[in-house]
């Protein structure tokens, strides 16, 4: 292999996909888009269920509930105050409750009262039948009953606390966005191989001094070089590198090598632009279902666990989320490895084949 | 009988550049035109002109006696167009190119078989395009332009880059066309191909013809009228001379028999690439 | 025109689409955003509260927690599993009933039930569970609150739950892979590739192979919209209203991707225009998922007028006579656009006569 060879082959290859329209649009958007989109996004969970509340004579007894993480208490002159800031929005209000005037003295003895609870459309059921119970238990406790179990005053938390130090939605994307990207250059490389494929450019190549691991190597390079430059430009942009840089930075370089191996594969493959774009997306949308996974709260299945992707995803979940170290993710980035390499080999010896027999 | 086809002064402008500068052409049913000239002399652009895909600036185009464009759709109805690029759906099979192109001439019911047979592609008809040869490809194209079988024949280039065998059964389609009737202009850039099958020669250059004629009287007027001959005088000579046939010609010929073994006798006719310098100064691959 | 003609070439393209991945993309794409954003995205908008259950007595608990429509329940059988699962938030809460619960409450016992609750599980979250467990299990031990609370709503009472206001990005996917795709990247593919110049060749006209091809989009663009339409249970009695508009929405999507196609000298080229212009095509759908957003400014962009009142037709019940208004625009569009895709043509075949 002659590295001045592969060095001038992967500067003509940088110098077509610089001409290539629809990449640098794609480049550019993806630089400008993602970031925009992560910064747009909050930065924290709101976790409170905020209710308003017209009687101040239960005050005492809201006293006790207003302790518990997760629910907060506004107060409102009348009804009408109240309805306007439901509606409005104001104060981030999820619902109201107005209590009539004599609802404590009706409790304690026993006389039927009713409470209104105002909500709006979008209120989710299961908050308005909660807080039907809340006033169900405020009226108990008015009472004098005593619950016949304390559930909500001992609970047994399991696993790291995290209220109030929730993940927001914009950190459990950047996995999402950060493959994204990666994605965005593998089709830009498929593209770009199978071009010369279909052109016999590589054949004309392969007459010269170059051989053929010379020009795998230069694919290699400039798939490998570019995805891991624009998914750490993105990632540096939605502040990933705060913490754990250095691992994250291998997992991206693992990963860019991972989806380089699948776009020399799809680029072997590929008839034409528009086959070349249908193969890559094929190939692509598994790999996707890790970091959709990521999004949404629970063990992750098995047979997702085993996507070629899971480790790279897991990588930057743990450490931009939680704050893992290299202990902690070595056998999630060992994984990577694994399929990096076997993703690599595969595409250096379908696209090797490929070349061969042009 | 009409003329098959008519171009009087054709002219046409790529924005500044004058590509076809006054072309006359007339070709007559059964006969075929050998249009020769070097890449970017015009032949393309006439070509388009007279099937109808551009529109000349000036001049007048007839096609069996029906005026291009004003009846464009029913003259392309009756003639076959075979491109240089082989513009062919290669994800379709070579019958279905077939059938789809004669639906588009309005034929209903077309069997493929026959004409695929023809052009020797009978065992493969059902095969996507994509698998098929270069050749083939040529082939397939060949059989497309004979679709509707139409009454004048465009061919562009029909047998570049074809090995020997299918360049010689293109050339005897377009001979059995001819025969059949169908006028035929046809461009290549091999002069063997221009002389064996066409009747008339045109040579074009920088967008106007410099001269028409049938090929063999084109040999004869820019030729030398000599005879090359090549003897072995004995085992370690050769002797090679050329006599021309006029005054006593005939003598020399024979004394140059008699002092030895004939190992080759080649008359010193013009080659039409000879012909082309002639006129243009330059040759046909220039 | 020859329709015959034009319906030559839709038969060919037809012939061909099984054997070329965008025709199939645009026959997928919509079923598989249908699984996608229907099955998916509602959760990940609005998740709701999940609690496992370890009832080692068959309490009527367990039975009151799984009627109530707010919370997803799981009844587990083994309690290491229950904290495991809790753990590892696949659920945000578990609790564990143990044998003769309900007959300990019967009798005033105050009973201890443990309760774990996931550590990334909201705030609001655990309040919720703990707040409607325990008022089952008030209810099981016979304690009834002397208070009735009526529930007022306030405000807009035509709020669509978010999966519900996704069905334009659904529909809209199907129509315009369809409409726009399939026309434009078959007439590039035909320019590249030289064939459309055998075809004009022939007695066919430039027009006739737009027809056939607009034809193409519009026929699948109907089809896969009724087909989401159909997965998605929308058509609410509405079905020949939405087609209606699924035609007029297609008709225009066609109409856009012949502009294209005929504009784009490869499918490089296409693809960079439609994925630059792509949010002239989708802002209608944003507006819809957010409400809170101007929704004046929705008008603005053609699509709207056949996303919008096939949304309203499907989910706030409107009648496709409440939208006349939007079927005349759609004509006005559709007839507005037909010079472009003329000129367009006429543009194409020019160059195409003149590449060397």
């Amino acid at each position: 292999m002659s590295t001045s060879i592969v060095a001038t082959i992967v500067r003509k290859d940088l110098r077509e996909l610089r001409a290539d329209r629809f990449f640098l649009l794609l480049t550019v958007l993806s630089v400008v888009f993602y970031p925009l989109i992560f910064w747009v996004l909050p930065s924290t969970v709101d976790e409170t269920l905020r209710v308003g509340v017209v009687q101040r004579d239960v005050g005492p007894l809201l006293e006790g509930v207003e302790d518990t993480d997760g629910f907060a208490v506004t107060e409102f002159a009348d009804e009408a105050a109240l309805a306007d800031a439901l509606v409005s929005g104001q104060g981030d209000l999820v619902a109201g409750l107005v209590f009539p005037d004599d609802f404590l003295s009706a409790a304690a003895s026993q006389q039927p009262s009713q409470v209104s609870l105002l909500v709006t459309a979008a209120v989710p059921p299961e908050v308005e039948s909660a807080l039907s119970t809340l006033v169900s238990e405020l009226a108990l406790v008015a009472l004098g009953e005593p619950a016949p179990t304390e559930l909500l005053a001992d609970p047994v938390v399991l696993g790291e606390d995290r209220v109030g130090d929730q993940v927001a939605l914009r950190e459990q994307l950047r996995p999402l966005m950060a493959f994204f990207v990666l994605m965005t250059e593998m089709f830009a490389l498929a593209t770009l191989v199978a071009a010369e494929v279909q052109s016999r450019t590589v054949t004309a190549v392969l007459v010269t001094p170059a051989t053929r691991t010379d020009f795998l190597a230069a694919k290699g390079l400039v798939g490998t070089g570019l995805a891991f430059l624009e998914a750490s430009v993105v990632m540096a942009l939605i502040g990933g590198f705060a913490v754990g840089a250095p691992i994250l930075a291998l997992a991206l370089l693992l990963g860019a090598a991972l989806v380089t191996g699948i776009g020399m594969v799809a680029g072997a493959f590929g008839r034409d632009f528009m086959t070349v774009l249908f193969i890559s997306i094929l190939m692509m949308v598994p790999l996707m279902v890790p970091a959709f996974a990521a999004l949404f709260p629970g063990t992750t299945a098995s047979w997702v666990q085993a996507l070629p992707s899971y480790g790279f995803v897991q990588t930057v979940v743990e450490v931009s989320t939680q704050g893992a170290g290299w202990a902690e993710v070595a056998p999630d980035l060992l994984m990577l490895l694994g399929w990096t390499v076997v993703a690599f080999a595969a595409g250096v010896v379908v696209l090797g084949r490929r070349v061969a027999t042009l | 009988m009409t003329t098959s086809i008519v171009a009087e002064d054709l002219r046409f402008s790529y924005g500044d550049t004058l590509a076809v500068d006054g072309v006359d052409v007339r070709v007559e049913p059964g006969r075929t035109l050998g249009f020769l000239g070097p890449n970017g002399a015009g032949k393309s652009t006439t070509i388009k002109m007279l099937t109808g895909q551009l529109v000349p600036d000036s001049g007048r185009v007839e096609i069996l006696g029906m005026t291009m464009p004003a009846q464009r759709t029913t003259i392309q109805g009756r003639i076959g167009v075979c491109f240089e690029e082989k513009n062919l759906y290669l994800a379709m099979t070579g019958e279905e190119n077939l059938r789809f192109f004669a639906r588009l001439f309005g034929m209903r019911g077309f069997d493929p078989a026959p004409l695929l047979e023809r052009v020797g592609l009978g065992d493969r008809g059902r095969d996507r395009v994509s698998e098929y040869s270069k050749g083939m490809r040529q082939r397939l194209m060949m059989a497309r332009t004979l679709v509707n079988a139409p009454d004048v024949l465009f061919l562009d280039e029909p047998t570049d880059g074809l090995d020997p065998v299918s360049a010689r059964m293109i050339r005897d389609l377009i001979r059995a066309e001819a025969a059949r009737g169908a006028a035929v202009l046809l461009t290549t850039h091999d002069m063997m191909e221009a002389d064996q099958l066409s009747d008339q020669v045109a040579f074009i250059n920088e967008g106007r013809i410099l001269t028409l004629d049938t090929p063999e009287h084109l040999k004869l007027t820019y030729g030398t009228r000599a005879v090359r001959i090549r003897t072995q005088r004995s085992a370690s000579q050769v002797d090679e001379r050329v006599i021309p046939l006029d005054g006593d010609g005939a003598a020399a010929i024979q004394q140059a028999l008699a002092e030895g073994e004939v190992l080759t006798i080649h008359s010193e006719e013009a080659t039409l690439e000879d012909i082309f310098v002639h006129f243009a100064g330059r040759g046909l691959d220039a | 025109m020859s329709l015959t003609r034009a319906g030559d070439v839709l038969l060919k393209d037809l012939r061909l689409g099984p054997r070329s991945p965008i025709f199939l993309w645009a026959l997928a794409l919509p079923l598989v955003f249908t699984f996608l954003i229907s099955a998916v995205f509602g959760d990940l908008f609005a998740p709701p509260a999940r609690l496992a259950v370890v009832d080692e007595g068959s309490s009527a608990i367990t039975e009151a927690l799984e009627d109530d429509a707010g919370i997803d329940v799981t009844v587990l059988t083994d309690t290491e599993e229950m904290r495991a699962a809790v753990q590892g938030h696949d659920y945000d809460a578990g609790l564990l009933l143990p044998a003769g619960v309900d007959e300990a409450l019967q009798s005033g016992e105050r009973v201890p039930l443990q309760f774990y609750v996931s550590g990334a599980s909201l705030a609001s979250t655990r309040l919720v569970l703990g707040v409607t467990t325990l008022a089952e299990v008030r209810q099981v031990a016979g304690q009834v609150p002397p208070v009735e609370v009526q529930v007022v709503t306030v405000g807009d009472e035509d709020w669509v739950p978010v999966e519900d206001r996704l069905l334009p990005l659904i529909v809209m996917y199907a129509v315009v892979i369809a409409g726009v795709f399939l026309p434009a990247s078959s007439l590039v593919e035909e320019r590249e590739k030289r064939t459309l110049d055998a075809v004009l060749i022939t007695p066919v006209r430039m027009s006739e192979v737009l027809l056939g091809k607009a034809a193409l989009g519009v026929v699948l663009a109907v089809l896969m919209g009724w087909v989401t339409l159909a997965i998605n249970r929308a058509f609410a009695g509405q079905a020949l209203g939405m087609t209606v508009f699924l035609l007029l929405g297609g008709i225009m999507m066609a109409e856009l991707g012949l502009v294209l196609g005929c504009w784009a000298k490869d499918a490089n080229t296409l693809f960079t225009a439609i994925k630059g212009g792509a949010l002239l095509i989708i802002a209608p759908v944003l507006f819809t998922l957010f409400p809170g957003l101007p929704q004046g400014v929705a008008r603005v962009f053609p699509t709207y007028y056949f996303l919008q009142p096939i949304y309203e037709m499907a989910v706030t019940g409107s009648g496709f006579g409440d939208h006349l208004v939007e079927v005349v625009v759609c004509l006005a569009i559709c007839l507005a656009l037909l010079p472009a895709v003329v000129a367009m043509g006429k543009r194409l075949e020019r160059r195409s006569a003149l590449a060397l």
